[in-house]
């Protein structure tokens, strides 16, 4: 399949792909491509953005994803469902656990599993503290990315 | 020089050593690792750098963002065939002398995603490895210990030019990188760099 | 867990009022047999996007949010074969010849309700694999239909931008159907796995 550029088609063309024109861009700036690509000291992680500025403001922007795809799916289909626990671990890394209580969730609506109350609220005070963890990681990046 | 002099003299306040010493004893206390966390092991490696367990003050406190500035990689996280084009092209920048740190499970193997059709099994397919680091993620100790592993591979590294490490160094810089093709990455590995070790008959 | 029942509505009810507003829609209900008794609904694909237009603006339910697309496989040897003596109820979520399949999580924010499950299924799994794409009518379908064209192989006619998410462009095939076959890079592990042994004995030193 050839890849086609994103651009209003008859079926939807209140869908504009592209911002036409920016208000308020100053006068005697180019617009300038760069391409923010997967290696990156602001994108934390693997992301890839191909950017279209004009001054500081952004025009256009397209994605790419793909470069941490490490087909859990796939995995799934050939485990048990303890066995792809571990995971589920790792596909927010900042607050683990959450995934994890996600996943506990989807397989007892699917086997109709009751769970005792202690487990509810253990599982509420680990999805707390992993949040934490996380908003904490996030207050030292931003230091490390705006500071000096 | 005799170990018995070198204390005599010590003693007296002159300090002696080799020329290489000194200049493996620069280098290795002021690595400079390239930024480059990949996935949930670059949390343990800015854990590593943070006040409980430093890195700083191995030398290693700047994280320089750009290859063209470090002389040290820690592949953190699991590398994908996606990416693995992008991480031989940055290994190709870094000045040579550089060193790779493979850390993590994923990173030396493919660790649990081993399964993965977009897993690379390992980087040191691609490129040569110094130091292999276990664990899913492994402790910050453990990459504490992986780096003082490193400083005492470098105090051996000789000073003297001779060919075969000149030779060495140039090819670290003309990897070739490997090209995304139809199924697979294309070469799958680099037969220089990694050879599929000998299966034993279970 | 009783709450969620009493907010849900019944899936029949829903089938029929579809039937009832758009013409030929054929909106049949494929029932669920695990314990989570979540039903859904199997559209048409020549008249989901009526459909879906209608659920979205003009029905009672308001369903406005789009939470999650996923695709589906049916190889031949998931289909069980369907006797004329087993009654139509029993008949579950298989389809009756090997196909793609797509399958949206619908909510509604304003009145608090759902999962509503629709499901679109295509003719076949090698040349027909044409489904019509609801982006147009929820925009968070966008970014989900190109992963499913990516890893299924499904085709959704009307999408804006449709290329590969998750896989280099250059990539050919689909890695998520079940008759994928993974390229052969594997080496030796130490522990006596049969078929990664196996596999990793035609990777020898020597023989690569």
């Amino acid at each position: 399949m050839t890849p086609s550029p994103g651009r209003p088609t008859e079926a939807m063309p209140q869908f504009e792909m592209h911002a036409t024109g920016v208000e308020g861009a100053t006068e005697g700036t180019e617009r300038m491509e760069v391409s923010m690509g997967p290696h990156h000291p602001s994108t934390h992680g693997v992301f890839r953005m191909d950017v279209e500025l004009e001054g500081e403001t952004i025009t256009k922007l397209k994605p790419v994803f793909g470069y941490l795809h490490r087909n859990h799916e796939k995995i799934a289909e050939s485990t048990s469902y303890l066995g792809s626990m571990p995971y589920t671990d790792r596909l927010d890394y900042f607050n683990s656990m959450t995934n994890n209580w996600a996943y506990a969730l989807s397989v007892e609506k699917l086997a109709g599993i009751e769970v005792p109350e202690r487990a509810e609220y253990i599982r509420v005070i680990t999805a707390e503290l992993t949040r934490l963890q996380n908003h904490v990681s996030l207050i030292g990046s931003w230091c490390r990315t705006w500071g000096p | 020089m005799d170990e018995g002099l070198k204390s005599e003299l010590q003693k007296a306040g002159i300090f002696t050593t080799t020329l290489s010493g000194l200049y493996n004893w620069g280098r290795k206390n002021s690595l400079w690792p390239l930024q480059f966390g990949l996935a949930c092991c670059a949390i343990e490696m800015i854990a590593t750098s943070m006040a409980r367990y430093d890195l700083a003050r191995f030398g290693a406190e700047v994280f320089r963002p750009s290859p063209r500035q470090a002389d040290l990689m820690i592949v953190a996280g699991t590398v994908t065939k996606k990416m693995a084009p992008q991480v031989v092209r940055l290994y190709r920048q870094m000045p040579s002398p550089k060193y790779v740190i493979a850390m993590g499970a994923c990173a030396i193997s493919g660790g649990p995603f081993k399964q993965g059709y977009n897993v690379l099994k390992g980087i040191d397919r691609f490129i040569p490895v110094d130091v292999h680091i276990p664990g899913c993620p492994p402790r910050p100790e453990a990459l504490l210990h992986s780096i003082m592993t490193l400083q005492r591979k470098i105090t051996e590294d000789s000073l003297a030019k001779n060919r075969e490490k000149e030779e060495q160094e140039r090819l670290k810089s003309e990897l070739p990188i490997p090209v995304h093709g139809a199924q697979d990455l294309e070469p799958a590995q680099n037969p220089k760099i990694w050879k599929a070790p000998a299966a034993r008959k279970a | 867990m009783e709450n969620e029942k009493a907010i849900l509505p019944e899936v029949q009810q829903i089938a029929d009022a579809i039937n009832a507003a758009v013409k030929n829609a054929g909106v049949t209900v494929s029932i669920n047999p695990s314990p989570a008794e979540q039903h859904s609904l199997l559209l048409f694909p020549t008249k989901a996007r009526e459909c879906a237009q209608w659920l979205k603006a003009e029905s009672p339910w308001q369903l406005d949010y789009l939470s999650n697309v996923s695709g589906n496989d049916w190889p031949e040897d998931a289909i069980t074969k369907q006797t004329p003596k087993q009654p139509v109820k029993d008949a579950g979520e298989e389809p009756m010849h090997p196909c793609l399949e797509a399958v949206y999580h619908l909510y509604s924010i304003r009145q608090s309700l759902g999962p509503i499950i629709i499901r679109m299924r295509t003719e076949n799994r090698s040349d027909k694999v044409e489904l019509p794409s609801l982006t147009p009518i929820w925009r968070s379908a966008e970014l989900q239909e190109r992963e499913i064209f990516d890893l299924y192989g499904i085709h959704f006619e009307g999408h804006p931008d449709l290329r590969r998410l998750r896989m280099w462009d250059e990539f050919e095939d689909h890695p998520m159907r079940r008759d994928y076959v993974e390229p052969d890079d594997y080496d030796y592990e130490p522990t006596p796995h049969g078929d990664v042994l196996k596999k990793s004995l035609t990777q020898q030193e020597g023989t690569v």
